[in-house]
């Protein structure tokens, strides 16, 4: 900030500079040309008076009559610019003479404008700059009968350009003080222009925090001062949850209002020294300075995290957010502002994808997952794009409790990456999620699917159904899922009855999704409940949707049957879902015993390692013909 | 040395000039008519005639009656460029005075006058004179030596009625100006 306002300063004194030099120079010039045309005025008059003094002294010189000469020389006494003159005759001899000047007795006849050489060497010591003769030939009638010379004194001139440059000086400083006086106004709001321009250069308008670039500035300093001083510094990442939402459904002004809110709120929870800013759209940022050890910047976001629990007071609706906050502690290796704040911005990636609402140290570990997760996202996009390349839909039977038949297919997608490494897709998926990926990625598996089914097809067998998941993610987008899936079903011609989509359970609790949930529906699609039992179960919502599948999920049937309280969960959900005319799946089936206990207990539909493992088509087709033959 | 009847006559005056300056330093010496015709002469610088005299216009002509101590100097005179034009010294009968610019009287020729006064009255010429008395008679330069110095007294009076003019710069050097 000093180093702009130094600038600012030099640029003044330099225009300063500059004006005064002009106006100095104009002066001289101003000076010099009122030197020449007073010094010419000056000699034109003198001039004028000696060709006077000469006119009246023709007849005395003519009759060589020096009294009368010295009296018509004598009027040259009352001019102050005349210091002396002197009457010659023709001959050259001098007539008269007045003035403290002493003139030769003897003018030499010589031609021409150049000084005699006997005055030339009297004014020898005097420059033509003070004093000068001036020489006048006194004609009657076109006969020259003499000269008159006058010695001239140019102070008076001096004097006057003096008293001409004072008075100059003077005007210009009554016009400047005046102009001063009167543009005071216009300074001061240029001044207060500037002062608001250099805020909105380096504050935010909405919050009134730092921007961006003053917060890169005090980055610097904090990262210096935690390497000097004795205490380390935190840079805090701070992204607001959700706020999209409010920003959508409650309009920007009062999203504008939130903004503040929050910044207030930040602020409250800092110290005098700490710097917190706005760093641009939902994110913040936060320098703690003091930070003793890791557990302080922690207690800090936590405070943070704590402040905005409440609710924000906007009008006219209140709302309420979250944070997400990635947490650097400095000093660290780099000194770099922008890879700083990419630090901390992983680390509140991280604590955003693993709940929300809470805060992440930065470590190395967290740059390596987050630049994996970069990794993971580039090489699915690209896959994608390349029509899947690499992607792969395995599938997992299930089959029917009491005949063991295949009742249907669990559709798993899979990826072999381009070092031949097969990727789970516990760790793609979630970076799809989080990507938006799972989009393209859905509805990539669900014409995959399509494609398999026809293969399966050609080879004689026939899937009777198929699962498919749908991350919550999916739901998202509107109804538009269901448009898309509806049109690659029919672009493949398979029938609607075939398909059904597995959702978890908190995919029903979110509003949003429950008209695309009825879109589902009405479509014609099936709609089951994956890992039933772990997340919130509403059996209102079972009902709502028209849900017509459970899945049991495998935490349950893992510790049956030793264990009577999964057993007593697994009977109950059974006989509840049966209750409500829901089909039952037991996930997870490892062991016979399982596999017995779920189906004495009636369980509907049998899916598990035990049954089999997902498996390519191919390894379908030959699946297949070891089950029991359909009746 | 091929030179210009100007600058041969301005030579001459400048060297008269000269002479009579030395003349006036030294101020005790007798050239008193030589003094008294350069007087004469240098005072036709100051006096105009009207245009439609009778005098020739591209000479001054500067007559006397009778040989003379002035009119021998004024002879000397003669041919010297005055006011652009030459001067011509000329003898003329007291009757026949109509074409000189001035005429001198001496003082032996005062019965003259009588004659001279009204011609030079009708026609514009200066009478000059030496004598005492003159003036009172109808000239109206006189010239007189005062202490040493040759000084002149003018009847304005004489002057005007003959149409002429004197300049003032040189009646400011007239030791008597009677109007």
């Amino acid at each position: 900030m000093s180093s702009q306002q130094d600038r600012l300063g030099s640029s003044k004194r330099l225009s300063l500079l500059s004006t005064g030099l002009a106006l100095l120079i104009a002066f001289f010039l101003l000076m010099v040309h009122q030197y020449v045309i007073g010094r010419q005025q000056m000699l034109e008059e003198l001039r004028t008076e000696a060709s006077i003094i000469g006119a009246t002294s023709v007849a005395a010189l003519v009759f060589n009559d020096a009294e009368a000469a010295q009296e018509t020389m004598g009027a040259l006494r009352f001019t102050p610019r005349i210091t002396g003159g002197a009457l010659y005759r023709a001959g050259g001899e001098r007539l008269a003479a007045v003035g403290d000047f002493l003139f030769p007795v003897q003018l030499a006849l010589s031609g021409g404008e150049t000084l005699p050489k006997s005055l030339q060497l009297l004014d020898a010591s005097s420059v033509s700059l003070w004093d000068d003769i001036l020489r006048e030939d006194v004609v009657i009638e076109g006969d020259k009968v003499g000269t008159l010379l006058l010695r001239i004194s140019f102070l008076s001139l001096y004097w006057r350009m003096l008293e001409y440059a004072l008075g100059v000086l003077g005007i210009a400083t009554v016009a400047l003080t005046l102009a001063y006086r009167l543009t005071r106004g216009l300074r001061q709001r240029m001044v207060l222009a500037e002062e608001q321009l250099e805020l909105m250069a380096f504050y935010d308008l909405v919050t009134d925090l730092p921007n961006r670039r003053l917060f890169e500035r005090e980055l610097r300093l904090a990262v210096a001062r935690s390497t000097r001083g004795p205490m380390g510094a935190a840079l805090l990442f701070i992204d607001i949850d959700d706020f999209k939402k409010v920003n959508n459904t409650l309009g920007h002004a009062v999203g504008d209002q939130a903004l503040r809110l929050i910044g207030q709120r930040l602020s409250s929870v800092l110290r005098s020294g700490d710097v917190v800013a706005r760093l641009g759209g939902d994110e913040f940022g936060v320098i703690l300075y003091g930070i003793s050890d890791p557990e302080h910047a922690a207690r800090v976001a936590r405070l943070m995290v704590e402040t905005l629990a409440e609710p924000l007071q906007t009008t006219p609706t209140p709302s309420h957010v979250g944070l997400s906050i990635g947490v650097l502690l400095l000093p660290c290796d780099d000194s770099d502002p922008t890879v700083l704040l990419q630090r901390a911005d992983m680390a509140m990636y991280v604590a955003k994808t693993h709940g929300k609402n809470g805060f992440r140290f930065y470590s190395d570990a967290i740059d390596a997952r987050v630049r994996s997760d970069l990794d993971i996202e580039a090489s699915l996009r690209g896959a994608l794009q390349h029509d899947g390349s690499g992607l792969w839909v395995a599938y997992q039977p299930q089959l029917c409790a009491q005949t063991r038949q295949l009742v249907g297919v669990e559709a798993l997608v899979r990826w072999q990456r381009d070092d031949g490494q097969q990727m789970s897709p516990a760790e793609f998926v979630p970076v799809a999620e989080q990507t938006g990926l799972i989009n393209e990625l859905g509805d990539w598996v669900l014409s995959q699917v399509c494609r398999d089914l026809a293969i399966l097809r050609t080879h004689g067998v026939e899937v009777p159904k198929v699962s498919i998941n749908v991350s919550p993610h999916q739901l998202l987008h509107g109804c538009s899922l269901v448009e898309r899936f509806c049109k690659t079903i029919l672009s493949f011609g398979e029938p609607v009855s075939r398909f059904e989509f597995e959702l978890i359970e908190s995919a029903l609790m979110d509003e949003d999704g429950a008209v695309v949930l009825e879109a589902f529906y009405q479509a014609g699609f099936s709609l089951s409940i994956d890992d039933f039992g772990t997340g919130y179960s509403s059996f209102g919502y079972l009902k709502r949707f028209r849900v017509s599948e459970l899945k049991i999920d495998q935490s349950f049937v893992r510790d049956l049957p030793h264990d009577s309280e999964s057993g007593a969960i697994v009977k109950a959900v059974i006989q509840m879902a049966h209750a409500l005319s829901l089909k039952v799946v037991g996930e997870g089936v490892e062991t016979q015993a399982q596999a017995e206990f779920l189906r004495i207990h009636g369980c509907d539909i049998l899916q598990g390692y035990w049954l089999g493992r997902p498996i390519s088509p191919m390894e379908l087709l030959a699946y297949v013909k070891t089950l029991p033959l359909v009746e | 040395m091929l030179m210009s009847a100007r600058t041969v006559w301005r030579t001459g005056l400048a060297l008269l000039l000269l002479a009579l300056a030395a003349l006036a330093q030294a101020q005790r010496q007798a050239l008193e008519p030589e003094l008294k015709a350069a007087i004469l002469v240098n005072m036709l610088l100051f006096v105009d005639w009207p245009n439609q005299n009778t005098q020739p216009t591209a000479q001054i002509t500067v007559c006397y009656l009778g040989i003379g101590p002035v009119s021998t100097a004024l002879m000397q005179l003669d041919g010297k460029l005055l006011k652009g034009k030459p001067l011509r010294v000329v003898r003329v009968e007291a009757s026949k005075i109509a074409h000189c610019h001035a005429l001198y009287v001496a003082s032996f020729e005062a019965a003259s006058l009588t004659h001279v006064v009204p011609q030079a009255r009708t026609h514009g010429v200066l009478l000059v004179g030496d004598s005492a008395g003159y003036l009172q008679r109808g000239v109206m330069l006189n010239l007189d030596v005062d202490r040493g110095r040759v000084v002149f007294d003018v009847d304005l009076n004489a002057v005007r009625q003959t149409a002429l003019t004197i300049s003032s710069k040189v009646l400011r050097l007239a030791r008597q100006v009677i109007e």
